[in-house]
């Protein structure tokens, strides 16, 4: 009756599947994806300075701020959110162009493990002697391992035409793995222990009742599957069996 | 000592870590404001923009007379629920926060861009109010038309998304009935091999 109830449900199981069943496909690059990440009409010539490498522009203060996330957790898979303020002490207002991140090995910042998508910004500046915000969202890659790995943070902005590069964040970040509470290893470990547990449970119930038994009188020894019924044994009179079990009957 | 002092070098040295402890950007405070904004369709068929703006000093020092000021909501494109698009604080403190929200009605479909929400305070070393503007907020899609999901692809999706936690737990749970219960067979079994 189980048995069959285990096959309707496997069954059933693999049936449900087929909708949602998707070839898993190798990538060359892993890109993160950033939904939503433009604020405006790009420009042409955009291309032209994100990538490059240019110095910092001597009035310009940046600032970064992981909000209600001091810990700096990124989970791997999905958004995060940070703030990066820029405060202009010059004279001319400075346009954004585009803020890059890159993700690299703690120990080793040349080894880059992963580049994340560049936010461009259309109409993005900010006047002399005033502070701004600017938000980054970004998400690394689902597949990364958790871990604690250095986010290279850099915002390319222009003033008076000329293209500048500041860095806002070159920390640590801590990548979590995303993931709910219940999940599949989840489950099965907790019913695991939860088994092991009551397995403990009944060996020592075993143990308690052995030693228990111990101190009774010795148990009843079973002597057979039938009856010792004397008249079932006549085909053993006159033989070595009958004498002995009438001995002992004596003597009981 | 004489020598030491009236040396041009010393003196320059002198002059320039004057210099620099006064224009160090780490005395001042430093504004970051974060302005959240999320649409909710009303079952009037109303669109209700909820507005959050949150305030951090990042700087070193205290920010006085803080006053938020939103005024990227024109009157005739919106009606304001709750709140108030403006706030004002006495103080903000290094490393603290502040929050404001309000609710606001849209009134016309279509895109909204919307500007930053400007944040003006005083330092007691400046005479003139500094500014501070919020981060933008993504082009909101007013009233839009969203197409109804039809039955089998929201039961796809609620699928796609619990399906593998709810086939692990009642393999589990089968798993359990199927120890815990002895089935008609394997007794039926044991009392043959008994006999």
């Amino acid at each position: 009756m189980a048995i069959k109830i285990l096959r309707v449900f496997f069954i059933g199981l693999l049936l449900l599947q087929f909708p949602l069943f998707q070839v898993v496909r190798c990538q060359s690059e892993i890109e993160a994806d950033v939904e939503g990440s433009e604020l405006g009409i790009v420009r042409e010539d955009v291309q032209d300075f994100v990538g490059g490498n240019f110095k910092p522009a001597p009035g310009v203060e940046t600032i970064c701020l992981f909000p209600k996330n001091s810990a700096k957790v990124v989970p791997a898979g999905e958004k995060t959110e940070l703030l990066v303020g820029m405060e202009n002490v010059g004279q001319s207002p400075l346009n954004i162009i585009a803020i890059e991140a890159s993700v690299h090995l703690p120990f080793d910042h040349r080894m880059l493990v992963q580049n994340l998508t560049a936010q461009v910004f259309d109409n993005a500046s900010v006047p002399p002697s005033t502070q701004a915000t600017f938000p980054y969202i970004f998400a690394v890659s689902k597949f990364l391992q958790p871990g604690t790995f250095d986010l290279v943070g850099t915002v390319v902005y222009e003033i008076n035409q000329s293209p500048y590069q500041s860095t806002f964040y070159n920390g640590t970040i801590e990548v979590v793995e995303a993931g709910g509470f219940v999940s599949v290893e989840s489950v099965f470990l907790v019913t695991l222990g939860i088994s092991l547990v009551v397995l403990l449970g009944l060996w020592i119930h075993g143990q308690f009742k052995r030693i228990s038994q111990k101190t009774k009188a010795a148990p009843k020894v079973e002597v057979g599957t039938g009856t010792t019924d004397a008249s079932m044994d006549e085909w053993l009179q006159g033989t070595a069996y009958n004498q002995s079990s009438s001995k002992s009957k004596k003597k009981k | 000592m004489e020598t030491v002092i009236g040396n041009p070098l010393i003196k320059a040295l002198i002059i320039l870590f004057l210099l620099s402890a006064t224009t160090a950007a780490g005395d001042a405070p430093f504004i970051i404001s974060h302005k959240k904004a999320s649409l909710t369709r009303l079952k009037s068929g109303a669109e209700r923009v909820s507005v959050s703006i949150d305030i951090y000093n990042q700087g070193f020092s205290t920010a006085y007379d803080v006053s938020l000021v939103d005024d990227s909501w024109p009157k005739d494109l919106f009606d304001i629920i709750s709140g108030n698009t403006s706030n004002s604080w006495e103080r903000l403190d290094a490393g603290g926060i502040l929050s404001h929200s309000f609710e606001i009605d849209a009134k016309r479909q279509g895109m909204f861009h919307g500007a930053p929400a400007v944040i003006t305070y005083r330092v007691p070393t400046k005479v003139s109010l500094q500014e501070a503007y919020s981060t933008p907020i993504l082009p909101l899609d007013i009233l839009a038309e969203r197409p109804t999901e039809n039955k089998l692809d929201w039961a796809k999706r609620l699928l796609a998304k619990y399906g593998s936690q709810l086939s692990v737990v009642s393999i589990v749970l089968l798993f359990i009935y199927l120890v815990a219960t002895p089935s008609k067979a394997s007794a039926a079994k044991a009392s043959k091999k008994k006999s």
